[in-house]
This record gives structure tokens, C-alpha cells and sequence, in this order.
């Protein structure tokens, strides 16, 4: 079987087509919350992941090559050292709180669980937008539950936008994650919420070493993470 | 050494586009005496451009700029490197003129919701709210020194809450580029939300009204000043705690540890070491009118205390 450079052309063009559109696939919506989904009826658990580095730092988005990185490390060093002594677990583990109490709201009886395994090591799950993309299911029986309440809190402290060596912005106040309440039975989604708060500072940021305007910012990303999670649970 | 010396002014010249753009409503705090800088008996004031009346109105300071990735022509050897440099000096110029450009159109448009109140202010001069309390506090040409204070009002754009930014410094005659003042603050005074009668009577233009209420956040940002630069305040750092205000629907907050407490306003000294005044619930519902006049008088009464 031979091909001519028309025929190359169009395979290669196609294939290139189907890579893109893969990649653009469309984002998992918000699914906002049905109270008689996790109602007395129903054994409800709540598990909670926390930061990897539990004390708050700067995250650097936009530092595209690895000497840019460098450089942007460089300029929010003396942020970072701030941020690592002053910020703590402590609002995280006061957000965990209040999605509990506001679950406990609909269900008294929700129940705080520890998950032995970590999320990423679960089975891929293949089903369509409002499933979940692992597989929770086993974890009905392990669990002895219904519904699983995942509160994921990822990252915190600052986020800094640049564009290669340039920073674009002020570092603002940060707190990124996700909530996720899914159906043991069927992996659906009954909550799904993205939790991603950015806070630009009041005036100047830049004031080393208690860098005042950033921390501000951050309590109130903090804040606006509580006030978002109890509008919608 | 050329090349570290190159890579240094690299990070000089992205570092600069890394300073937000500059505010004329912020102070960084500096008491370089380390004491208050008067007592209760030398306190004197002046008030900056005292002719007109700064209004703004409030918006979500996000300067951002959106990404502008550009790609660097390099070359070899030294004069690739540093045309690289100049090139990256360009984007960061580029990047700074953007946040600056972007604040810019955000005050022009906010201000476009409160033209009721730009309006009124336009005739208005910071020196006639000054109130009888705090009209002794003025300086006169035998005074030595003085404390020059520059008013900011704002006004949320809805026009239901108003609130004050007085910026305060006292210029050091013998000091530098770099240390130009003894002492810099900025005091923050936050009204309660308006009843909508209070709003209705703004968006009609009633100045009377509109001049009360902004004499009445002077005249608290006023006492504030002379309690923070004659030493009333208790200076130890305090139990940190986050209070929040109300802003439009949204909430404000602030990391601050209290200082003071009146009869209508918690004073708390804030992260930056600035000093704010945020509104107490009101105790108990009255009607419009009398409300007003409660607020007018007791507000009289408590000035003094703050």
C-alpha cells in the first residue's frame, strides 16, 4: 500500500484534529446539590485530603520553561518563607469543619472515615460527564456507605500568574480544590463543586517580611471558600 | 562574572514589573521615632488639598494582566544575551503598562455608578466637614509642625455604604528620598449600610444629607487620628481574629485584633498596623427620621471617645 503526499497530508491533518479535539474535552460542570440525595435514608461519609505541604506557599502558574521558574521562585522567595511560618492547616481543617456541619445539616448522622486508599490509585472509571473518573464504587462496601462527601483541599497560601520571566500580577490570596459528593452505587456525581478562590491584595504587596497585603488576602480567599461551600451544601 | 552580572539585571528588570501599580489610597505604616509622634496638647493638623472632596467609588482591585507570552530572540554570544534581556525589559515595561492601564478603566467605570453623589461632591470641599470637635485641632502658621491628613471617600457602587480612607503623615524637614516622613498611617472608617430611605435621599441629590454623612466618617477618622498619633492606643500586637464587613452583598474581611471599642465602632489595628473603624450592630431598630438623629447626636457624643 502506497501513499501519495495529498493522502499523508490529509491523515496527518486528521489525526492532528482528533489529538486537538481530545484534548479540549469539556470540563466536568458543577452539579449543584439535591439535599434528599444524602438524606436520613441514605449512609452518608465525608472524607477529607488536605494540602501535601501543609503550611501555605506561593504557587507559580506561567513559568513556562525551567529558567523562568527559576526566576519566579526568585522573586517569591522571601513570600514563601513568610507564608510557610505564618500560614498553618488550621483554616483548611476549619473548612473540612464546616462542609461536615453543613452535611450534618441534611444527614445528622454523617460520619467522618479515613480513605486507605489514595484516590489516584483507584481504577479509572470510563463514564460520561457527571461520573466521577475513578472508580469510588468498592469503597460502598469497605466504607458501608451510600454516599461518599470528598473534600479535596490542594493547594494554598499564594497564586502568582506570569507569563514566562514576567509576572502578569500581584501574588493574590489562594485556596484551590474540589468537593465532591458521588454515589457509591452508580458513581455519579450528587455534588460537584470547584473550589478555586484567588484574592488580589489591597495596594502594595510587595512589603517583606510580614507582606500584610497578601496574608489579608488569603484569610479572605479563606472566607470566600466558607461562604461559597455553605451556599451550596 | 558577565554572565552573573547580566543575569542580575535580568532579575532587576522582572522584578520591577513585580511592584503593583501605584495607589495614592495606601500607606505603608512607618513610625521611625518609634513613640507617638505628639501629645494630646501638641496635636495639630492640616488637611491636603482641602479645596475639593475626593470621591470614588468601590470596585474589585484585580489589575492582572491577561497573558502575554512572548517569544525571546536570542543570539550567540554576549550581545544575544543581553538583547534577550532587553527584550524580557520590554515585555515586563508591556506587562506593568497593562495592570496600570487596566485599574485605570476599572475606577473610570465604577465612578459611572455613582454620578448622583460625583455630582454633590464637585462642590464640595473637604475643609467644610470638619467638625466643631475637630476644627481646634488645626494648624496655624505658629505652629512647628503638623500632621497632614488627605481624605478619601468611597462609595460602594449601589451607593449604600460609604466609608472613609484618610491617609496621615508627618514630613521629616531633614529626611531623605527613601525616609521622607517620621510617621505615615492610614486610618479606615467603615458607615453602616444606608436604610434605602438614607440611599433614595443621595440619588435625589439631597447634599445636606450626603455632607452629614461624610462629615460624620471625617469626624470619626479625625478622632481616630489623634487617638493613634498621641499614643491612645494600646500598641502590643493583640489576639489576631478576622472580622468582616459588609460590602455590596459580598463580605470584606479584615485580619485585625481590637484596640479600642466605642459606642457604635470596634477600632481594631489591622495586619498593615493601620487603624479601622468597622460599625457596631445597631442595638435597636428606630424609624428613619429619628434613627438619623440618633446617629447624628450619639455620633457627636462618641467622637470624642473614639
Amino acid at each position: 500500500m502506497s501513499f501519495d503526499s495529498h493522502t499523508l497530508k490529509i491523515t496527518v491533518i486528521t489525526a492532528l484534529t482528533f489529538l486537538l479535539a481530545a484534548c479540549g474535552s469539556t470540563p466536568q460542570p458543577t452539579v449543584a446539590l439535591e439535599s434528599n440525595n444524602v438524606g436520613v435514608d441514605k449512609t452518608v461519609v465525608f472524607a477529607y485530603v488536605g494540602p501535601e505541604d501543609e503550611s501555605g506557599t506561593t504557587h507559580i502558574y506561567g513559568a513556562s520553561c525551567l529558567l523562568c521558574y527559576g526566576v519566579a521562585a526568585g522573586l517569591t522567595s522571601s513570600l514563601d518563607t513568610h507564608l510557610e511560618s505564618t500560614v498553618d492547616a488550621s483554616e483548611m481543617e476549619a473548612i473540612r469543619d464546616l462542609v461536615i456541619s453543613e452535611y450534618r445539616e441534611h444527614n445528622s448522622d454523617v460520619s467522618v472515615v479515613t480513605l486507605n486508599t489514595e484516590i489516584k490509585k483507584l481504577k479509572k472509571f470510563k463514564g460520561e460527564l457527571g461520573f466521577a473518573p475513578k472508580d469510588f464504587r468498592p469503597l460502598a462496601e469497605t466504607l458501608n456507605a451510600d454516599v461518599l462527601v470528598l473534600l479535596e483541599l490542594t493547594e494554598h497560601g499564594a497564586y502568582r500568574s506570569f507569563s514566562g520571566y514576567v509576572p502578569n500580577g500581584d501574588p493574590q490570596g489562594y485556596v484551590h480544590g474540589l468537593l465532591s459528593t458521588i454515589d457509591l452505587k452508580t458513581n455519579a456525581y450528587i455534588q460537584y463543586l470547584v473550589i478555586d478562590e484567588k484574592v488580589q491584595p489591597e495596594g502594595e504587596w510587595d512589603e517583606p517580611t510580614t507582606f500584610p497585603g497578601v496574608t489579608n488576602a488569603y484569610y479572605q480567599a479563606v472566607e470566600n471558600v466558607k461562604q461559597k461551600l455553605a451556599d451550596s451544601i | 562574572m558577565r554572565l552573573l552580572a547580566t543575569c542580575l539585571i535580568l532579575l532587576g528588570m522582572v522584578g520591577c514589573s513585580g511592584t503593583s501599580p501605584y495607589r495614592d489610597d495606601y500607606a505603608r505604616h512607618v513610625n521611625h521615632a518609634g513613640k507617638a509622634p505628639f501629645t494630646p496638647d501638641t496635636f495639630r493638623m492640616a488637611i491636603a488639598e482641602a479645596e475639593r472632596l475626593d470621591l470614588r467609588a468601590t470596585y474589585d482591585n484585580d489589575n492582572t494582566a491577561g497573558d502575554s507570552s512572548m517569544l525571546y530572540q536570542g543570539g550567540p554570544g554576549a550581545a544575544g544575551l543581553i538583547a534577550m534581556v532587553a527584550q524580557i525589559g520590554v515585555h515586563s515595561s508591556l506587562v506593568s503598562s497593562q495592570r496600570e492601564e487596566k485599574l485605570a478603566a476599572i475606577q473610570n467605570a465604577a465612578n459611572q455608578h455613582i454620578i448622583p453623589l460625583l455630582d454633590m461632591s464637585s462642590t464640595m470641599s473637604a475643609s467644610e466637614l470638619i467638625g466643631k470637635e475637630q476644627s481646634p485641632w488645626l494648624a496655624t502658621a505658629e505652629d512647628a509642625q503638623a500632621l497632614l491628613v488627605k481624605p478619601i471617600f468611597f462609595s460602594s457602587q449601589d451607593m449604600s455604604e460609604l466609608s472613609l480612607k484618610l491617609v496621615v503623615w508627618l514630613p521629616d524637614p531633614q529626611g531623605t528620598k527613601k525616609r521622607p516622613n517620621h510617621y505615615k498611617n492610614l486610618i479606615q472608617v467603615f458607615a453602616e449600610p444606608l436604610s434605602d430611605t438614607e440611599r433614595e435621599k443621595l440619588k435625589a441629590g439631597d447634599k445636606t444629607a450626603f455632607q452629614q454623612h461624610l462629615s460624620n466618617l471625617l469626624s470619626v477618622g479625625l478622632a481616630m487620628t489623634h487617638q493613634a498619633t498621641t499614643g491612645q492606643y494600646s500598641q502590643g500586637a493583640g489576639n489576631m481574629q478576622t472580622y468582616k464587613i459588609s460590602k455590596q452583598g459580598k463580605f470584606k474581611v479584615i485580619r485585625a485584633a481590637e484596640v479600642a471599642s466605642t459606642c457604635h465602632f470596634t477600632i481594631v489595628r489591622d495586619l498593615h498596623k493601620w487603624l479601622i473603624a468597622i460599625p457596631k450592630e445597631k442595638a435597636n431598630s428606630l424609624s428613619p427620621n429619628s434613627e438619623e438623629q440618633a446617629n447624628h447626636s450619639s455620633g457627636q457624643q462618641c467622637h470624642n471617645q473614639v
